[in-house]
């Protein structure tokens, strides 16, 4: 086996290497209760228990596999796809090998995608993973590029969360900035709202999400 | 146009090899004897290790013929993640917490299904004859970390990177499912938090859960949404807890108590890992296809079912689950709500222990927790939640987004 060649790089800034370390063995605080014991919830009985923070965190190097192409083509603003050869069925993700039993597992061919599909189903979050959170309400959206046999991920940003509906056309668009992320794209909607929500049920769901709304504004000031 | 995708060629073919030689099984594939339960909830303090005891303890004591160190010659341990707790290997740890050493242990991972895949390795040991008594359960200590961060270990049985990056989260998962099957099918933010409602009523019921409250539709109406459509209340709880069962071969079940439960059919059957691959978002292939097995092997019919333990990791996976198990046809799940068919004193009461959405839903507890349950109804054990005469109890639990799914059934013994 040949050593592996770095053929490009961009290495993190050194504040990223130390991130993986800092704080990372030390109890930085502590709490001592008293909770329960016991499996018999009429039989509970009081125990002493003490609890500590430790602040621990990683840095990854992930592999983006066979696949890879994919996100180089994100970097330069060009979105990729994959097909099989012997069954025609295109993906997007991509996949190096095809899905059908039939296929034998044949390699995939790289292919240009094109910018536009059909939103499938979507969701308006108004929780998240830390790294998030300040971001929220955001639309989520899995979207059939036309052409493909698979759905993609990616925000929907241009339409109030109200105005959105499964089988709506989206328009594919990269951020200014691609770093070979799957967040380098997003969607934004082709043509004016279906409109099959009555206006009961916007309201309804703009309501709904006002809390979210107030609750980045307290934490985030946003 | 909601269906996108063809694949169905790749469905079906596998099964049927798996199907065809067990029609012929009549015989119980293995018997619970006893189980038990940790109080489910925020249990701050507390190693995953000690929750385990306390089911173990409930179990060794509702068996008094049972000598666990003699008897149990293995134990299998459901678990969903490492990262909560931070510690790895707890196979070992457990066999030693609950005084079984050097009994062979092993973890078993499959998300949300941990434990009910820890339960058919458990069938496997048993049917194969290579063990007569195991030790099978399932725990997970959650709240050591904020929600936000747990959300996120969980966002981990989904796509990497495609779904993860993006910050899908399981909520905003099941959330997709929900807004095309009501795009599909017209089921209603209502009929989702009936299904929430139902679940905490007969959550009141249970001891264990972690939450003892009723809610109303309003109140999940206006709580705030996690990943719309889903409220707040249309989710299950961040909950650490353990629960056990142990199993033995069906022969020597009567040594052990008067009232055995056997498992009669078990299915197991798995679906893309991203959703962006499936053939239809809007039913749980996987489940359907587990069922099919189950329902073979026990010649029992989705009719036969007196009582079911559903995975309803939020409420449109309960509505999905009726469709896959068979309650009702496909996209009639949100009717089945309506009409009360599922609740307690309903034709199929499903989730009497108030489901993972009131009683709690520690991960790699889940699937186990969901058998005892059934162990309790169909031994009239199960107080005031209990169904009068229940004789066959059905059990789902899926694993990520419904990609892995387990379905057992459960006979009453003689």
């Amino acid at each position: 086996m040949e050593p592996d060649k770095v053929i490009k790089e961009k290495k993190p800034e050194s504040k990223w290497s130390e991130w993986g370390r800092l704080g990372k063995w030390n109890v930085v605080g502590y709490k001592i209760i008293e909770g329960n014991k016991g499996p018999r919830p009429d039989k509970l009985q009081r125990a002493r228990y003490m609890l500590v923070n430790r602040p621990w965190d990683v840095m990854y190097e992930h592999s983006y596999g066979l696949v890879s192409r994919f996100f180089e083509g994100l970097m330069e603003k060009k979105l990729l796809g994959t097909k099989c050869p012997r069954c025609g069925d295109v993906f997007c993700p991509p996949r190096a090998h095809c899905w059908r039993n039939k296929c034998k597992l044949t390699e995939t061919e790289w292919i240009d995608m094109p910018m536009h599909g059909t939103l499938h189903c979507f969701t308006v979050l108004g929780f998240a993973g830390e790294a998030f959170l300040s971001d929220l309400p955001f639309i989520l959206a899995y979207a059939r590029l036309d052409g493909a046999n698979t759905l993609i991920v990616g925000r929907l940003v241009g339409m109030d969360p109200e105005d959105v509906e499964c089988d709506m056309k989206v328009n594919v668009k990269f951020v200014d900035q691609p770093t070979g992320n799957p967040m380098d794209i997003y969607f934004t909607p082709e043509g004016p709202p279906l409109n099959r929500r009555s206006s009961e049920e916007k309201a309804r769901m703009r309501k709904q999400l006002e809390p979210i709304r107030a609750w980045v504004k307290e934490r985030f000031g946003k | 146009m909601r269906r996108v995708f063809r694949r169905s060629d790749n469905l079906g073919r596998a099964q049927r090899s798996i199907i065809e030689p067990v029609k012929v099984m009549t015989k119980p594939l293995a018997t619970i004897v006893s189980a038990g339960v940790s109080k489910f909830g925020a249990r701050s303090g507390m190693y995953a290790r000690e929750l385990f005891v306390e089911a173990a303890q409930e179990a060794f004591e509702r068996c008094p013929n049972l000598s666990p160190k003699k008897h149990i010659d293995g134990l299998f341990v459901g678990q969903m993640s490492e990262s909560y707790e931070h510690q790895a290997h707890v196979a070992p740890m457990i066999a030693d917490w609950v005084g079984l050493l050097p009994v062979p242990a092993f973890r078993t991972e499959a998300a949300c299904a941990s434990s009910g895949i820890a339960m058919r390795c458990a069938i496997f040991a048993i049917k194969s004859g290579m063990h007569d008594i195991v030790l099978v359960g399932g725990v997970e200590k959650m709240t050591n970390r904020p929600t936000s961060a747990a959300t996120e270990y969980l966002g981990m049985a989904s796509d990497f990177p495609f779904e993860q990056w993006h910050g899908v989260t399981f909520p905003g998962i099941f959330a997709m499912m929900a807004t095309a099957h009501m795009a599909k099918y017209g089921t209603t933010e209502e009929q989702l938090a009936k299904v929430a409602v139902k679940n905490h009523e007969n959550g009141v019921l249970n001891p264990k859960a972690h939450l003892q409250r009723k809610i109303t539709v309003g109140d999940v109406l206006a709580s705030r949404p996690v990943a719309w459509p889903l409220k707040l209340y249309d989710c299950s709880l961040i909950s650490d807890g353990a629960s056990c069962l142990v199993l033995t071969n069906p022969k020597l079940a009567k040594k052990f108590t008067d009232t055995p439960v056997h498992i009669v059919g078990s299915g197991h059957a798995q679906d893309t890992l991203g959703l962006f691959e499936r053939d239809d978002i809007t039913s749980m292939n996987a489940t359907k296809l587990a069922a099919k097995d189950a329902y073979e092997m026990g010649k029992i019919n989705a009719k036969d079912i007196d009582v079911a333990e559903v995975h309803d990791c939020f409420t449109i996976a309960e509505i999905m689950a009726y469709e896959a198990l068979g309650f009702c046809k496909q996209g009639a799940g949100g009717k089945l709500i309506d009409d009360g068919v599922t609740n307690l004193g309903g034709k199929i009461p499903v989730n009497t222990s108030g489901g993972l959405k009131a009683k709690g839903h520690p991960v790699g507890a889940t699937g186990t927790a969901q058998a005892s349950e059934i162990y309790l109804q169909l031994t009239g054990q199960a107080g005031k939640r209990q169904v009068e005469g229940a004789e066959i109890g059905l059990t789902q639990n899926i694993g990520g987004s419904a990609s892995t799914a387990v379905v057992q059934l459960y006979r009453r013994g003689d």
